[in-house]
């Protein structure tokens, strides 16, 4: 625990100490104990610095205690992500640890659905036996995209001899991380900090940007660069932007095509730096010539003066500028075209010359640790599974090293699955076609969740685990990557709230034991902790008091060219791993999957700036403001709305093949006409996560489950809805 | 005495809610009690639509017309200009809600005290990471001091910018809008 323990008084004595009193002069300590409101004075308050749990990027968290209780919570000022703030859900999601629907002991399902308390060693002797009883590859373990403590749950698969270790990322980046490791293999960042041009694409999906990002897009503008939004629907960073240009949803291809036609047909890219850098060029020029703004413009309902106005904008800045490739966003699974999408963001930013230059596309150095950085006699080798996993190799260009959650579901409809572990993972509320999902999650043999909250998933366990929640706990070393990269790690702010709770990797050591798999987890959390520090060159003292430090040899140089790790060594204009896997070799257009008309329209999504997929409204401060500001409403376009004759606040009813819903509508000019916006966070239907049940409609009721064929990646936006007025 | 007041540039507010929910940390509030309330106005029809949010509380009036309805004297002034509440004079009334054309005043229903914003961000320069809805805004949108000193830098703001209070001189404000 935090040791630095003040008294409100030493804090104000430290203040006046550094002179802020004088400045203050005339303010006053007494008087404030009978207001309303206020914070009482003669408390013990103490600090830790730890990492943010409200979404994957884990921000530095600066947290405050008052008497042992949490208080609040900044960003850290040295997280290259936070620069000192947290956004709001970060602020919000650390309600969870006192929420009165907290898991507070193991649960054993009677079969019928009702729930017992047991005990822990009942719990995983129980669980372990199903576990040796399966085959290695009929076990599975699923991790949302958080994946806490991936170090023991993947190490666990794989000393019991599964792959069939599964995240969400078919549901978020695949296309991303497929595009990145075949045309670059090595992973951009945006540096907007000196940039004189950005185009944000399709940042509605996500946003939750990181909170460093607001305030480094307010710098550009105020140093005179321009900021661009181009998105279905504008989203609430596109506040601080230039402008917004809607582009038609599933269009943002034709978007990128018709602005990289432009700089070819005039002459705009940088030759230099294609000409030393990239390979197959000149069959790229020969595809991406004949699209220009005009065709693009027909397309995507962009004028074409304004394609060729960004186009030219970004030529004349380059290269500080970019074109930016949002993570966790529909970029990467939202449209039969994203795989081609990703590549032409990458590739658009290399025409630019932008790679590591102020303002462009920098690539953060990361530190290597490889196996022998592990004292095999402490971290005893666990080899890697003998057979592929479930839905492996059906996706040509699917991402290696990330398994397809879909086609695990799809399988376990098969009775492919006789054990499944779900760490954190919800698939009843956050895969596509919940319906469908519930049905092949009730056909696995065995299931053990492992979560804070009674979810959807957990009510059809067998055994329910309950996890100490992120504030409770230290985590496992990791890295922000950055210009200047830092090592991060998770501290307990406070004391473990429900006394039978575990955090996951305790929970993965206590089973692997009783799998009689104990000999591959015979090192503690430090040990662990102390190699990466090693392998880092930094202290573990001072990441348990500061929350992050400095990785020696992680500072980046502008003007570097990157060391591009493909095959050919270069950035690949033209890939022969896309026309391998059924694509073309250089990008060509493809149409997107369904198309808007009347009264069926594109149903699109994407995270509300103060929620990620439905687990954040386990807290009550962020379910309460969706409630006060009715987040759960559909967006319609008011000229859609108008011919449709759907007044605001109507309530409207969204059906397909794959379920029906209902929502009241917000009639906006925030969305294009031809989609319909739901966010994906509501419609909890476990009476047992209070602040959240009964609140809204699941947008996860009415996506179908699919793939691209080439990448295997969700195509989360390729659904169409009926619309349609209730009691019309 | 100083005269504080808050610059709010609504050209710079995404709508994101953190002041709320960092007020509501700092100050101890259930998720039900909210000192911050928000206000989106959607211009223009495509392409060229604009959201402004803007973010409302109590604007600490000069012409307060809670502390005036009080029967009690709860609601008081102090020296520096914040208009305060003291809780056990409270008797909970809600003269105060009736009375504030800015609909600022909310009732905290675990004690029955109609409470307010007390700027509490005053403290923020004398106290480690206080999260207040001026040090949690990660664009920056308010500015916070005293509007008694041409030198300050929210005086000087508020004269580049021309910010004025919600309601003109309604109530003599001391919350200042750039929109």
């Amino acid at each position: 625990m935090p040791s630095s323990a003040l008294t409100r008084r030493s804090f104000f004595a430290a203040g006046a100490a550094a002179g802020a009193a004088v400045a203050f002069g005339g303010v006053g300590v007494g008087g404030r104990r009978s207001e309303a409101f206020a914070w009482g004075e003669d408390h013990v308050v103490e600090y830790a610095a730890t990492t943010c749990d409200g979404c994957g990027n884990k921000c530095g968290m600066g947290a405050w205690t008052q008497d042992g209780a949490l208080w609040r919570f900044m960003g850290l000022e040295d997280h290259p992500f936070a620069h000192g703030h947290l956004c709001v859900r970060g602020l919000g999601y650390t309600a969870v640890a006192y929420s009165e629907d907290r898991l507070t002991t193991p649960l054993k399902n009677d079969g019928q659905g009702n729930f017992s308390a047991v005990s822990w060693d009942e719990a995983i002797v129980d669980i372990a036996a199903r576990i040796k009883e399966a085959e290695p590859s009929r076990v599975a373990l699923f991790q949302d995209s958080r994946a806490t403590d991936q170090y023991y749950t993947q190490r666990f698969m794989n000393a019991l001899g599964s792959a069939n270790y599964y995240t969400d990322t078919v549901l978020t980046d695949m296309d991303i991380l497929t595009g990145i490791t075949n045309i670059l293999g090595v992973f951009p960042a945006p540096h907007a900090e000196g940039s004189k041009y950005i185009v944000l694409l399709d940042k509605s999906y996500y946003e939750g940007v990181r909170p460093a990002e607001t305030e480094e897009v307010i710098r550009v503008r105020e140093n005179g660069g321009k900021v661009v939004v181009v998105d279905p629907r504008l989203p609430s960073i596109g506040a601080l932007a230039d402008e917004w240009v809607c582009v038609r949803p599933g269009f943002e291809l034709a978007f990128l095509l018709g602005v990289m036609g432009h700089l070819l047909n005039n002459d705009l890219y940088d030759k230099a730096f294609v000409e030393a850098n990239g390979t197959g060029f000149e069959a790229f020029a020969e595809s991406v010539r004949s699209y220009d703004a005009a065709w693009a413009s027909g397309k995507t309902g962009i004028p074409e003066a304004k394609i060729a106005e960004i186009a030219e904008g970004l030529a004349a800045a380059a290269p500080h500028c970019y074109v930016d490739m949002q993570w966790a966003g529909t970029v990467g699974s939202g449209y039969r075209n994203s795989a081609e999408t990703v590549r032409c963001i990458i590739l658009l930013n290399a025409m630019l010359g932008n790679f590591n230059q102020e303002g462009g596309w920098v690539f953060p150095l990361g530190p290597w640790v490889d196996d022998s950085a592990f004292d095999p006699t402490v971290f005893k080798p666990v080899g890697y599974p003998q057979s592929y996993a479930i839905g492996a190799g059906v996706h040509p260009l699917a991402y290696m090293y990330a398994n397809d959650c879909q086609a695990a579901m799809a399988a376990a409809a098969e009775g492919a699955l006789d054990v499944a572990l779900f760490f954190g993972s919800n698939p009843l509320a956050d895969y596509p076609q919940a319906a469908m999902t519930a049905q092949d999650v009730e056909k696995i043999g065995f299931k053990v969740v492992v979560d804070s909250f009674m979810t959807e998933t957990a009510k059809t366990a067998d055994y329910v685990l309950p996890e100490t929640t992120y504030l409770e706990r230290r985590g496992i070393v990791g890295t922000a990557t950055a210009p200047a990269t830092v090592a991060t790690l998770r501290n307990p702010v406070i004391d473990q709230v429900h006394p039978e709770t575990k955090p996951t990797y305790r929970i993965i050591v206590d089973l692997a034991e009783a799998c009689g798999l104990g000999e591959y987890f015979s090192f503690t959390l430090d040990q662990l902790n102390e190699t990466y520090c090693a392998a880092y060159g930094v202290s573990y003292d001072a990441l348990k008091s500061d929350g992050l430090a400095p990785i020696p040899g992680c500072e980046l140089e502008f003007g570097n060219v990157p060391a591009f790790a493909t095959k050919s060594g270069k950035i690949e204009f033209a890939c022969e791993a896309y026309a391998t896997g059924g694509m073309s070799a250089v990008p060509a257009w493809i149409e997107p999957a369904v198309s808007a008309s009347g009264e069926s329209l594109r149903l699109i999504t994407g995270d509300q700036v103060f929620q990620s997929k439905t687990y954040t409204m386990a807290s009550d401060k962020l379910a309460q403001l969706a409630k006060d500001f009715e987040a759960d409403r559909v967006w319609m376009a008011t000229s859609r709305a108008a011919e449709l004759g759907i007044e605001d606040g109507d309530v409207v009813e969204l059906s397909n093949d794959s379920g029906s819903v209902q929502a009241k509508v917000r009639v906006t000019g925030r969305i294009h006409p031809d989609a319909v916006y739901l966010p994906p966070h509501y419609g909890c239907e476990s009476e047992e996560i209070r602040a959240a049940f009964g609140f809204g409609a699941s947008h996860k009721a009415l996506v179908t489950r699919q793939a691209e064929p080439e990448s295997g990646s969700g195509m989360l936006q390729e659904v169409l809805v009926n619309v349609k007025k209730v009691g019309a | 005495m100083a005269r504080y007041g808050m610059l709010i540039d609504t050209t710079r507010c995404i709508g994101c809610y953190a002041c709320r929910i960092a007020c509501q940390n700092q100050n101890h509030l259930p998720a039900d009690v909210s000192l911050i309330d928000f206000h989106e106005f959607e211009r223009g029809a495509q392409p060229c639509v604009r959201v402004e949010t803007v973010p409302t509380q109590c604007m600490h009036c000069e012409d307060a017309p809670c502390q005036a309805v009080c029967p009690t004297a709860a609601t008081y002034t102090d020296p520096d200009g914040i208009v305060r509440i003291d809780s056990e004079k409270c008797i909970g009334c809600k003269y105060c809600m009736a009375a504030c054309p800015y609909q600022a005043r909310v009732v905290d229903h675990r004690t029955g005290v109609v409470g307010k914003c007390r700027f509490c961000t005053l403290y923020a320069p004398l106290e480690e990471g206080m999260s207040t809805c001026l040090t949690a805004c990660p664009a920056g949108v308010r500015m916070f001091g005293d509007l008694d000193d041409p030198e300050s830098d929210i005086s000087k703001r508020i004269v580049e910018t021309n910010a004025q209070p919600i309601a003109g001189d309604l109530t003599k404000s001391k919350i200042y809008y750039v929109r």
